[in-house]
C-alpha cells in the first residue's frame, strides 16, 4: 500500500485553504455582523487565498518530480497531472487577482466565493491525477458543484440564477451519463482501476465478450465529456450559462474546467483504453471538427462580448481535441501547452470585460466599447493584445499553441484536419478583429465611463499581458516548464 | 556570428516601444525619424561584404536556437536579393515617417511606434532563414498596417482595414499547413536546407498541394489578378505613410516570398504552373492598366498601376531564367521606390487640397513648378523611361520573357505603353492647361518646402542611379538569383 501523501501536497494545500478561508470568514462575520461591514476584512480573505493558491504552486513544483500509482492505485502522479495542475493553478490565481473589489459587486458573501473557488480548483487539479473511475467522479463533482454555487453568487440577478439553474440540471445530466458508463466499464472489466483494467479491456477489444458492453460505456463516457468541455453537439448551455455567470467565475470555468476533463479524457482514452483507440479516432475528430466550425460561426453573429467569448471558447475546445485525435505524447504536450496559453489569453479577456462592466453594470455590448483606444488606451491596448493572441497572430502565446497543435495533427498524417483547423482559426480572426475596430476605429458618442479597475485586476491584466507575450516569445522556456521530460 | 542582422530588427523595435512612451510629439517626432535614420545607417553595412554578395553567397548570418523541441531557429541572413529589398525598406522608411512626422497630428506617438514596429517586421521577413520565423514576420506586418489604416485612414477605413487582414489571414491561413508539412517531410524549418532537400524527397501531389499553399499566399499579397481586389480599397483609404510602405515596401513580401520560397521548395510544381502565373500576371498588367485609365481619382490610379506593375514582376518570376528573375528582383526595388515616389506626391497634394479627384485639379505648372517637375520625373520612372530605374527593370524582364515565350513579351509590353498613357494623361490632367480652381492658383497653392523636397529628393535621385548604374544592384542580385533557380 503507497500512502504518497506528499506527492498529492499541492491538492492538499489547496483544499485545506478553502476549510481555513471559510473558517476565517465565519470569524469576521462574527466580529462585525452588525452594519455595513460586510465587505470589511475581504481583502484578507483574498490574500489568503492568494497564499493558499502561491504555495500550492511552490507544492506542485516541489512534487514535481513525484511519479508512478499510489493510492492502491487510485491516483497517479506524473508528467500529465503537472501539466494539468499548473494550468489550473494558473487560472485560479489570475482569477484571484479580480480583486476583492469585482466580487464586492455581486457578492456580500466573499468568504463563500473564495473558498468555492479554492475547492473548486481541488476538484480540477484532482481530475489530472485520478487514476481510478470512483475517484474521477468525486473529482468531477468537487469540481461542478462548487462551479455550480459560484454561477449563482449573483444572487439577486435572475440570469446569474438561471445559469446556476441550467449549469445544475445539464450538469447532473452529463454525471449520470459518466456514472452510467463508468458502470458498464466497471460490469465489463470488475474494476474501476485504470491500471486493473488492461487485460479485461484487451479481451473485450479484440472482440471478446463484453466488446458491445464496454463500447457502450466508453460512449457514454464520452457523452459526459462532451457536455462538461462543451463539445457541439453537447453545447447548448455554455453560452447562457457564460454570459449569466459572475464574469470572475466564467472567466475561472472557461480554463478551468476545459483544463481539468482534457486531462481525464487523455487519462482514460489515451492512457487506460489504448486498446482500439483508432476506433474512437472517427468520433473524435467529427466532434472536433463541429465544435470549431459551430462554435466559430456561431461567434460571427454575437453583439454580447461575454457571450462571445462563450462560443469561442467552444472553438477552442474543438482546436484542442483536434491537436489529441493523434493520441500520442507530442499530442498530449501541444494540447497542455494550448491550454496553458489560452489560460492567459482567455482571462485576459475576461479581465477587460471585468473592467469595462464595472462601469456599465451590465453585460457588456461591443458597441458599449466604442472610443475605448483613445479613452483607455491601456486597457484597450490590452485587450487588442489577448484578441490578436486568441485570433493566432504570431508572434503571441496563441500562435505557437495553435502551430504545435497543427504539428501534432501532422505527424498523425491529417493533412486535412490541420487545414481545417487553420481556415477555422482565420475565420476566428474576424469576431476578434471587429472589437479591435469598435475599440480603436469608432468614436464613442456620449462621455466615457472611467473604467473602475482595482489594483489587484490591475496586476492580473499585466500578468496575463506579460505572460502572453512571453509564452510567444519563449516557448521553448514555458514549453520546458509545462512538460516533465523523462515521467 | 555577427550582430548586424538582429540589430536591424532591434532599432526600429526599440524606437517603437520608446517613441510609445514618450510622452509629447516633439521628442517623438525626432527619436522616430533617429530611429528610422540609424536603421538606414546600420542596413548599409550590408554591403561591407561586397565580394561574398557578388559570390552570390548569403552574408552575416545569426542563428540562436529559439524552441529547438520543435526545431525553431532564430536564423537571419542576407543575400544579394536580401540586401537590396533590405535597404529599400530602410531608405523609405525615414521618407515615410518624415511626412507623418508633417502632416499627422492625431495620435502622432502611437501612429510612429506602428511604422516603426512595421519596419522591424518587413526587414524580417527578408533576412529570416527559418520558415516559422518567416511566417511570424509575414503575418505580423497585419498589425501595424491593420491599425494604419484604420485609425487614419479615410472615410472607408473601417471596411478596407477589415477587408485587408482577412484577405490576407485567408490567404496565408493554408501556407502554415504547408509550413508544418515540410518539416514533417524534411525534419527542418531551415529554409536553406529545405531548398536543398525537399525538392528530391517530396512526392508530386505534395509538391502541388505545398506549391498551391504558398502561392496562395504570395498571390494575395502581390497581389496577383484575380485576388487583388483588397489592394485599391487599401490603399485608397490608408494615410500616405501607410500607402508608401503599403506599395513600397509590403507587396513586395508577397514576390519576395514566391522567390525564395515556393520556387525552390516545389520546382516541378512551380514549373508546371508557371503557364498560369504568365497569364495570370499578363492579366493583371494589362486589367490594371486599362482600369487605372479610367480612374477618377489620383490615388486610385496609383494603386491600380500597382496591380499592373506588381504583374510585370510576376511575369519575371513565373520566366524562371536568370535574366528575367534578375529583372524582377531588381523592378522590385525600382516598384518600391518609383510608387512610392508617386503616393508620396499625391499625399502632399492631398495635404494642400484634401481632395484626389482630376477635376479639382489643372494648370498647377503654373502654380507649383517645383512640384510638378519632380511629379514628371517620378511618373516617367513609373511609365519606364529610358535612364530611369524603371526601364531597367522592365526591359530586362522583357527580355528574358522574350526567350522563353514572344507573345508574353508583346502582351506584356502593351502594359508599358498604357502605363506611359495613364501615367501621363495624369498628369496632364494634374499640371497642364489653365487652372480651373480658385484654391490652385499661384500664390495660393503652395509650392514645395524644404521639408518637403528632402522626403522627394532622395526617391528622384535614387531613380537616376538606379536607371543609369544598374550594375550597382544587379551585381549583387544576378549571382543570389543563379544559385536560388534550380
Amino acid at each position: 500500500m503507497n500512502l504518497n501523501y506528499s506527492a498529492i501536497l499541492p491538492e492538499m494545500v489547496m483544499a485545506g485553504g478553502a476549510i481555513v478561508v471559510l473558517m476565517v470568514d465565519a470569524l469576521r462575520r462574527i466580529e462585525n455582523h452588525r452594519g455595513d461591514a460586510a465587505n470589511r476584512g475581504s481583502g484578507l480573505l483574498l490574500t489568503l487565498s492568494l497564499i493558499v493558491a502561491a504555495g500550492s504552486t511552490v507544492a506542485a513544483f516541489a512534487v514535481r518530480g513525484e511519479s508512478g500509482l499510489m493510492f492502491q492505485d487510485s491516483a497517479r502522479s506524473d508528467a500529465l497531472s503537472f501539466g494539468i495542475r499548473l494550468i489550473v493553478l494558473a487560472t485560479t490565481i489570475l482569477v484571484l487577482l479580480v480583486g476583492s473589489r469585482y466580487v464586492s459587486t455581486f457578492t456580500r458573501y466573499p468568504g463563500e466565493y473564495y473558498s468555492l473557488l479554492l475547492l473548486s480548483a481541488t476538484g480540477m487539479m484532482a481530475m489530472g491525477i485520478a487514476s481510478d473511475l470512483m475517484v474521477l467522479f468525486i473529482a468531477l463533482e468537487t469540481f461542478s458543484l462548487s462551479l455550480i454555487l459560484l454561477a449563482g453568487m449573483y444572487r439577486h440577478n435572475r440570469s446569474s440564477t438561471e445559469a446556476s439553474l441550467k449549469y445544475f440540471l445539464l450538469g447532473a445530466f452529463a454525471s449520470g451519463f459518466f456514472v452510467y458508463g463508468s458502470a458498464l466499464i466497471y460490469g465489463v472489466t470488475g474494476t474501476v482501476l485504470f491500471a486493473g483494467m488492461g487485460p479485461a479491456l484487451q479481451v473485450a477489444a479484440d472482440g471478446g465478450p463484453g466488446a458491445v458492453l464496454l463500447w457502450a460505456g466508453i460512449a457514454l463516457l464520452l457523452v459526459g465529456f462532451g457536455f462538461k468541455l462543451s463539445l457541439v453537439p453537447f453545447h447548448m448551455w455554455t453560452p447562457d450559462v457564460y454570459q449569466g455567470a459572475p464574469t470572475s467565475v466564467t472567466a475561472f470555468m472557461s480554463v478551468g474546467t476545459k483544463t481539468a476533463m482534457f486531462g481525464a479524457l487523455v487519462r482514460i482514452f489515451l492512457m487506460t483504453f489504448p486498446y482500439g483507440f483508432e476506433n474512437w479516432t472517427g468520433p473524435l475528430i467529427v466532434l472536433a471538427v463541429l465544435t470549431m466550425t459551430v462554435g466559430n460561426v456561431t461567434a460571427l453573429c454575437q453583439t454580447s462580448i461575454k457571450r462571445m467569448l462563450g462560443y469561442s471558447g467552444i472553438a477552442h475546445a474543438g482546436y484542442v481535441l483536434a491537436g489529441l485525435v493523434p493520441g500520442t505524447e507530442t499530442a498530449v504536450n501541444s494540447a497542455l501547452f494550448y491550454l496553458f496559453a489560452y489560460a492567459f489569453m482567455n482571462i485576459g479577456a475576461f479581465i477587460i470585460v471585468m473592467a469595462i462592466e464595472h462601469s456599465v453594470e451590465t453585460d457588456v455590448e461591443r458597441s458599449q466599447l466604442r472610443g475605448t483606444g483613445a479613452a483607455m488606451p491601456v486597457l484597450a491596448g490590452f485587450m487588442a493584445l489577448f484578441l490578436f493572441s486568441l485570433s493566432g497572430i504570431p508572434p503571441l502565446a496563441g500562435f505557437f499553441g495553435k502551430f504545435l497543435i497543427f504539428r501534432s495533427i501532422l505527424d498523425g498524417g491529417l493533412a486535412w484536419l490541420a487545414a481545417v483547423v487553420v481556415v477555422n482559426s482565420a475565420v476566428s480572426a474576424y469576431y476578434y478583429l471587429r472589437i479591435v475596430v469598435t475599440m480603436y476605429f469608432q468614436q464613442r458618442p456620449q462621455e466615457v465611463h472611467a473604467p473602475q479597475s482595482s489594483p489587484a485586476m490591475q496586476v492580473g491584466m499585466v500578468l496575463a499581458g506579460v505572460m502572453v507575450l512571453a509564452i510567444g516569445v519563449f516557448p521553448a522556456f514555458f514549453m520546458g516548464l509545462l512538460t516533465v521530460p523523462g515521467l | 556570428m555577427d550582430f548586424l542582422l538582429p540589430l536591424l530588427l532591434l532599432l526600429p523595435l526599440a524606437g517603437a516601444v520608446v517613441v510609445a512612451l514618450l510622452g509629447s510629439d516633439g521628442p517623438r517626432k525626432a527619436l522616430a525619424m533617429l530611429a528610422s535614420l540609424a536603421t538606414f545607417a546600420a542596413s548599409v553595412g550590408l554591403l561591407q561584404n561586397g565580394s561574398a554578395l557578388t559570390a552570390g553567397e548569403a552574408v552575416l548570418a545569426f542563428q540562436r536556437p529559439w524552441f529547438p523541441e520543435v526545431g525553431l531557429s532564430l536564423h537571419l541572413a542576407a543575400d544579394g536579393i536580401s540586401v537590396w529589398l533590405v535597404l529599400l525598406t530602410t531608405f523609405i522608411m525615414p521618407i515615410a515617417i518624415g511626412f507623418s512626422n508633417r502632416f499627422v497630428a492625431d495620435r502622432l506617438g502611437q501612429h510612429l511606434a506602428l511604422l516603426l514596429l512595421m519596419e522591424a517586421a518587413m526587414v524580417g521577413v527578408f533576412l529570416a532563414q527559418d520558415l516559422v520565423l518567416f511566417y511570424t514576420f509575414f503575418e505580423f506586418t497585419l498589425i501595424p498596417m491593420y491599425f494604419l489604416i484604420g485609425q487614419w485612414g479615410s472615410e472607408n477605413r473601417i471596411y478596407a482595414a477589415l477587408k485587408f487582414v482577412m484577405y490576407t489571414l485567408l490567404g496565408s491561413a493554408l501556407m502554415l499547413v504547408a509550413i508544418v508539412a515540410i518539416f514533417v517531410q524534411t525534419g527542418t524549418f531551415s529554409i536553406p536546407e529545405i531548398a536543398a532537400t525537399l525538392p528530391a524527397t517530396a512526392g508530386s501531389t505534395f509538391q502541388v498541394l505545398g506549391f498551391l499553399a504558398f502561392a496562395l499566399a504570395f498571390a494575395v499579397k502581390i497581389p496577383l489578378f484575380p485576388f487583388h481586389t483588397w489592394l485599391p480599397d487599401a490603399h485608397v483609404q490608408a494615410p500616405t505613410a501607410g500607402s508608401i510602405i503599403l506599395a513600397g515596401v509590403l507587396l513586395k513580401m508577397g514576390t519576395y516570398g514566391l522567390l525564395r520560397l515556393a520556387m525552390p521548395f516545389f520546382p516541378e510544381a512551380f514549373a508546371s504552373y508557371a503557364p498560369l502565373l504568365i497569364v495570370l500576371s499578363l492579366i493583371g498588367i494589362v486589367y490594371g492598366a486599362l482600369v487605372a485609365l479610367k480612374q477618377q481619382d489620383v490615388k486610385s490610379l496609383v494603386a491600380y498601376s500597382s496591380v499592373s506593375h506588381m504583374g510585370f514582376i510576376v511575369l519575371g518570376l513565373a520566366v524562371a531564367n536568370t535574366q528575367a528573375v534578375s529583372g524582377a528582383v531588381l523592378q522590385m526595388v525600382n516598384h518600391g521606390l518609383s510608387t512610392g515616389a508617386l503616393f508620396l506626391m499625391v499625399g502632399l497634394l492631398y495635404e494642400r487640397r484634401h481632395t484626389r479627384l482630376f477635376s479639382d485639379f489643372g494648370g498647377l505648372w503654373k502654380s507649383v513648378p517645383i512640384y510638378c517637375g519632380l511629379l514628371l520625373i517620378t511618373a516617367l520612372s513609373s511609365a519606364g523611361l529610358p535612364s530611369l530605374n524603371g526601364f531597367v527593370g522592365e526591359f530586362t524582364i522583357l527580355l528574358g520573357t522574350w526567350q522563353v515565350s514572344p507573345a508574353a513579351a508583346a502582351v506584356a509590353s502593351t502594359g508599358v505603353i498604357l502605363a506611359a498613357w495613364y501615367l501621363l494623361t495624369a498628369f496632364r490632367k494634374l499640371a497642364q492647361g489653365e487652372i480651373r480652381h480658385q484654391e490652385n492658383e499661384v500664390g495660393v497653392l503652395p509650392d514645395l518646402q524644404r521639408s518637403e523636397l528632402m522626403m522627394i529628393v532622395p526617391l528622384v535621385v535614387m531613380f537616376f542611379v538606379i536607371g543609369l548604374y544598374p550594375n550597382l544592384l544587379l551585381d549583387h542580385i544576378v549571382p543570389a538569383v543563379e544559385i536560388l533557380l534550380p
